[in-house]
């Protein structure tokens, strides 16, 4: 019985975690950086909403490194697109709500530079990887399409994050509907949310990823003790 | 408290008696390692396609590789048939 594994393909698979455990860390700076900004005088606000936006653009390529493997694939571009249409949203709901207008003028014309930002910033870090050698190596994070129970611990995840953040945008509705001054710092309350909703994602997945290897370290354990009895009943035979 | 039912596997015994590796086996039936560690440890109950490739691949019955449990125990061989 051959129960070892690959030290390698070990240390790899722990890199790579630590690493998505730094980009996930990366975004939660961001999430923290929005709250800050605040606090801060408008003028410096507008300032650090662009940091933030290419921050998130930067955090979320990292988050999803197995993605560098199918970079070609327009779903990932379209998920990034989509993260980064939710923050640009966000920050025209802030100057909406503020009356500021963006320090390059025209909205739009603010709209199309983050856009085109947007796709430099992905497009370089891309080719960085790809032309880098960065190691990809076979494993479960690299594989596409991801198993039945991978899939199983992503949705309970991201269920259960799902639900807590369900109750809590429905007692903001709730408030924002009974208290209308609350809505000016809706930005705020949304922020605060998903900084939260992230901690959440970030603890289950974390957890389940510690299970399974806990799980592992039994298992093996346990078959290096079978193996000696298999030994033996093979030799009495 | 009434006990629960429950899906068990004889899998790992039988990937023992295989000489596979959990690495091999997730390989040849296209999943995960993870997956065979959650399913050997019973904490996921495979979908019936999985199942049944499982039960092919190791040219066994199904239910001589899953089955159902109540309690710590007790084995149900039989299911109640509807009336």
């Amino acid at each position: 019985m051959d129960a070892r594994i690959n030290q390698t393909t070990l240390f790899y698979r722990y890199c790579l975690w630590s690493h998505l455990f730094t980009a996930q860390m990366a975004l939660l700076l961001t999430r923290m950086i929005r709250l800050i900004t605040y606090l801060l005088p408008p003028y410096a606000r507008r300032r650090c909403d662009l940091l933030i936006l290419y921050l998130t653009i930067f955090a979320n390529m990292i988050v999803r490194p197995r993605y560098v493997a199918i970079w070609y694939d327009w779903r990932v571009w379209l998920r990034s697109l989509v993260d980064v249409g939710v923050t640009c949203m966000m920050q025209l709901w802030g100057v909406y709500y503020l009356n500021q207008l963006p320090t390059e003028g025209n909205v739009v014309i603010w709209l199309l530079i983050n856009l085109i930002v947007f796709f430099i910033l992905n497009g370089l870090v891309l080719i960085t990887m790809v032309f880098a050698s960065f190691p990809i190596v076979s494993d479960d994070l690299y594989r596409e399409p991801r198993d039945e129970f991978q899939k199983a611990v992503i949705n309970e995840a991201s269920g259960n994050t799902l639900r807590v953040v369900a109750v809590i945008l429905v007692v903001m509705l709730t408030l924002y509907f009974f208290f209308p001054s609350l809505r000016i710092n809706a930005p705020l309350h949304i922020s605060i949310l998903l900084f939260f909703a992230r901690i959440s994602y970030l603890v289950i997945l974390t957890r389940l990823r510690w299970q399974s290897v806990i799980e592992q370290n039994e298992l093996e354990q346990l078959e290096q003790g079978m193996s000696f009895n298999t030994e033996d009943l093979q030799g009495s035979r | 408290m009434p006990d629960k039912l429950r899906v068990v596997n004889c899998l790992r015994e039988l990937r023992q008696e295989y000489n596979l590796t959990q690495e091999k086996l997730a390989e040849d039936l296209e999943v995960t390692r993870h997956t065979i560690i959650a399913l050997e440890v019973g904490r996921y109950v495979p979908s019936i396609e999985l199942a049944l490739r499982i039960a092919t691949y190791f040219e066994r019955p199904l239910e001589s590789i899953f089955w159902l449990q109540l309690g710590e125990g007790q084995v149900l061989p039989t299911v109640k048939k509807p009336q």
